[in-house]
């Protein structure tokens, strides 16, 4: 268990994150797992991770929960279990 | 129909591919002849099972029977830049009777890299005008309704009042969430498509559907398309699927619905994500 969050023990199972587009390419990988509890965990592990050239997409970021909208969930506070998958797009709006 | 006019028809059509077909010259003359539009002698044709050889190739997806629906259709165009221009030359293709158009803007030179619609002679000139222009260069028998002014939430249901689907061509939230909220006062689908560098993504929306209210949560003006820009081949890739979309809303098919169709290109991404509402 040698460096692995104390907040690991006793999960089986992590969250995936999956980053697309415009985060994909900023942070140069696609996804990673993470040890967050809830949605503003995720955010601020993607801030830590990359820094700004990522976390500058984040306030507009669509966040899907297992392909629920995490705004009709419980927005940032949405709580995640082992095995959930967290996707993050930033908004396209061009026409 | 006369039966004179069916006569002549089958007189005049010839066999192609298994088909009977009819060419546009003929179209025309027997328009003429009988005081008909070429629309109407289109679907006097297709009624008696004579194929306009411009439709032919339409046969093998959406057959008579589909081309007809598509012939006597109405669809709106919000949004005619990017996207928007290549949605009228595929609509105008396919042989959508109908076509009502709307965009305020004018071309600059900006938009030369991906506006279809936009030539160098074109730079100044009104966008709804040139789409009108393009479509009946296409396609003249169908009917083009052009406005060349920026739609009001409230000018929405009056502008596209005849329309079964409006594809929201937009190029901003707040466009976006007003012409969702007129198709849902009218009780039609939109079919939402947006792009921003080498992404896209399409969805239709019908009425009561959270649509793009799931999408854009956070209210922003514009998207990531501000930093990253819209190359030349997007527009026309998410154009045309918004295009088949319209195309199966009218004929019948499986919609992108209760989710998006996003896209990455330089990902070699092409995935419905679902959205769910709580």
């Amino acid at each position: 268990m040698k460096g692995m969050s104390l907040k690991l023990l006793g999960r089986k199972d992590v969250p995936t994150v999956k980053l697309f587009a415009t985060l994909r390419k900023a942070a140069g990988e696609k996804d990673f797992r993470s040890d967050a509890r809830n949605v503003a965990e995720v955010l601020e592990e993607v801030e830590k991770r990359y820094g700004d050239k990522v976390s500058r997409y984040l306030r507009n970021c669509i966040i899907l929960v297992n392909g629920q909208n995490a705004g009709y969930l419980k927005g940032k506070r949405t709580k995640l279990e082992e095995e959930d998958e967290v996707s993050i797009f930033p908004p396209l709006a061009g026409g | 129909m006369t039966e004179e006019l069916i006569l002549e028809l089958e007189k005049v059509s010839t066999e192609e591919g298994g088909l009977r077909v009819i060419h546009l010259e003929d179209v025309r003359r027997l328009a003429a002849k009988h005081d008909l539009s070429p629309l109407d002698v289109e679907v006097s044709s297709l009624e008696a099972g004579i194929v306009p050889a411009r439709y032919h190739r339409n046969m093998g997806t959406v057959g008579i029977e589909g081309q007809l629906k598509l012939l006597r259709a109405c669809v709106g165009v919000c949004g005619l830049g990017g996207l928007g221009g290549h949605a009228v030359e595929f609509l105008a293709r396919m042989g959508v009777g109908h076509l009502v158009l709307a965009d305020g803007d004018r071309f600059v030179e900006s938009n030369l890299n991906r506006q279809a619609l936009c030539r160098e002679i074109d730079l100044g000139r009104s966008k709804a005008e040139r789409a009108r222009e393009r479509v009946l260069a296409v396609n003249s028998s169908l009917k083009v309704t052009a406005h060349q002014r920026f739609l009001s939430a409230e000018e929405v249901p009056e502008i596209f009042a005849e329309a079964q689907a409006v594809v929201d061509a937009l190029d901003n939230v707040p466009s976006r969430l007003a012409l969702q909220e007129g198709c849902a006062e009218l009780g039609i689908p939109m079919v939402h498509g947006a792009i921003a560098g080498n992404a896209g993504q399409v969805m239709t929306v019908y009425p009561g559907d959270p649509g793009l209210k799931a999408l854009y949560l956070a209210g922003e003006e514009r998207g990531v398309e501000v930093v990253e820009g819209n190359p030349s081949a997007l527009p026309a890739l998410i154009a045309a699927l918004q295009v088949q979309e319209v195309v199966k809303i009218i004929c019948g098919g499986e919609t992108i619905r209760h989710g998006f169709l996003f896209l990455d290109t330089s990902s070699n991404i092409f995935q419905f994500i679902p959205l769910r509402e709580a």
